[in-house]
């Protein structure tokens, strides 16, 4: 014989009533237990993440107003003034005037005579003379004078405006020629991060400059 | 009286279990809903406390200060950029004038250069005398260099020469800079 167990709804509410006591402060624990996993746990959790993004911030914050203070200090005319000296002794174009202004000064103060003003430009194109990765016009001269004028002239073209490196001479008895390369340094595209701003000159970058100004 | 056959009394111990066990029931739930409450208190205290919406908003405040000197501290980056390069361009460039000066001070009144090349590495001097020992000087002091380590590493002697015609010396030399 097959007994049939009919669990409908009078039967939950008898054994509902039966056990009430056991069932409510049961289902109560599982409840908070379930709260406490699924909600307190995970809260607490983000706490902790909110103390470390606090932390962050602060050092954020605290860097942001560092950089502010500094910018505010900066004098401007002074930092224009250091760019104008910088921006000439390293122009941000190929400055073929200031070249030939800086070879004839150079000429005209220490007495040597620029050979019918024949000095000869090397490759001017992109593939000019890349001496060292800096970007650089070549320019072979030749002077004529004698030693000591020459030494004079190389001390000038040293000071001058744009900057120039002479990479080698050659002396022969009166007439001399000199491979030199002027320099110049287009604009870097400029991305400022206010998190992490250029820091002041160094006093010997400062040194640097004030030491190229007596040089115009 | 035997205990087996004590009905009444098992039922009471059974009762009195239950009991118990209902009385820790509620206990724990009631401790339960407590910490529940305590610690969704203490959370939402905690995080109500916490600075961060005023950090964000002062660090809004700063940027919005900081963007109004962008200009200025696109020039800084700029002169920066700039006078870092001279300086290094600077250091790097060979003094020419400074080395020919030290070489032409060791070369002697009556010797006379026909030729004289220096570039970063090298120099080649062919020198002309009608004094040989003046010739020899300037060897001397050539030599010193190398020795004091002033200017040059090592110096060869590529040729020496007489010219019976005019009576003069002609010497030809290569140096290696330091």
């Amino acid at each position: 014989m097959n007994k049939k167990f009919n669990f409908d709804q009078s039967t939950i509410r008898i054994l509902y009533y039966r056990n009430k006591e056991y069932i409510i402060p049961s289902a109560i624990i599982l409840i908070c237990l379930i709260l406490f996993i699924k909600f307190i746990i995970p809260q607490g959790q983000e706490l902790f993440l909110i103390k470390e993004k606090e932390k962050e911030t602060q050092t954020r914050v605290e860097n942001l107003k560092k950089n502010l203070n500094f910018l505010s200090s900066v004098d401007s005319s002074d930092l224009d003034s250091k760019l104008e000296i910088a921006s000439n002794a390293l122009p941000p174009k190929k400055d073929f005037a200031g070249i030939i202004n800086a070879i004839s000064d150079g000429a005209i103060n220490s007495g040597v005579a620029l050979d019918d003003f024949g000095f000869t430009v090397g490759e001017l194109s992109t593939k000019s003379a890349k001496l060292n990765t800096q970007p650089s016009i070549q320019i072979n001269l030749s002077v004529k004078s004698d030693k000591d004028r020459v030494r004079l002239f190389l001390k000038k073209l040293a000071k001058a405006f744009p900057l120039s490196e002479v990479t080698s001479v050659q002396m022969n008895n009166n007439l001399t020629t000199m491979v030199t390369v002027f320099y110049y340094k287009p604009f870097p595209p400029i991305e400022i991060d206010d998190y992490a701003l250029p820091g002041n000159l160094s006093a010997k970058e400062t040194k640097l400059i004030n030491e190229m100004s007596s040089w115009e | 009286m035997s205990e087996g056959i004590n009905l009444l009394l098992d039922k009471n111990k059974n009762a009195h279990k239950n009991k118990e066990i209902i009385k820790a029931l509620r206990i724990t739930s009631v401790i339960s809903l407590f910490l529940v409450a305590f610690f969704s208190i203490l959370v939402f205290l905690l995080k109500l406390q916490s600075p961060l919406t005023n950090l964000q908003n002062e660090e809004q405040d700063t940027l919005s200060k900081i963007s109004v000197l962008h200009p200025k501290a696109a020039r800084l980056f700029l002169a920066s950029d700039r006078i870092k390069n001279i300086s290094e361009i600077i250091s790097r460039r060979p003094d020419f004038e400074k080395r020919i000066a030290i070489i032409l001070k060791a070369i002697p009144n009556d010797v006379s250069l026909s030729t004289f090349n220096i570039d970063n590495k090298n120099v080649s001097i062919v020198a002309t005398s009608s004094s040989l020992s003046s010739i020899g000087q300037m060897l001397d002091n050539l030599v010193a260099m190398v020795g004091s380590k002033e200017l040059f590493n090592k110096i060869n002697l590529q040729g020496l020469t007489v010219d019976g015609a005019n009576g003069s010396y002609r010497i030809s030399i290569e140096a290696i800079l330091l």
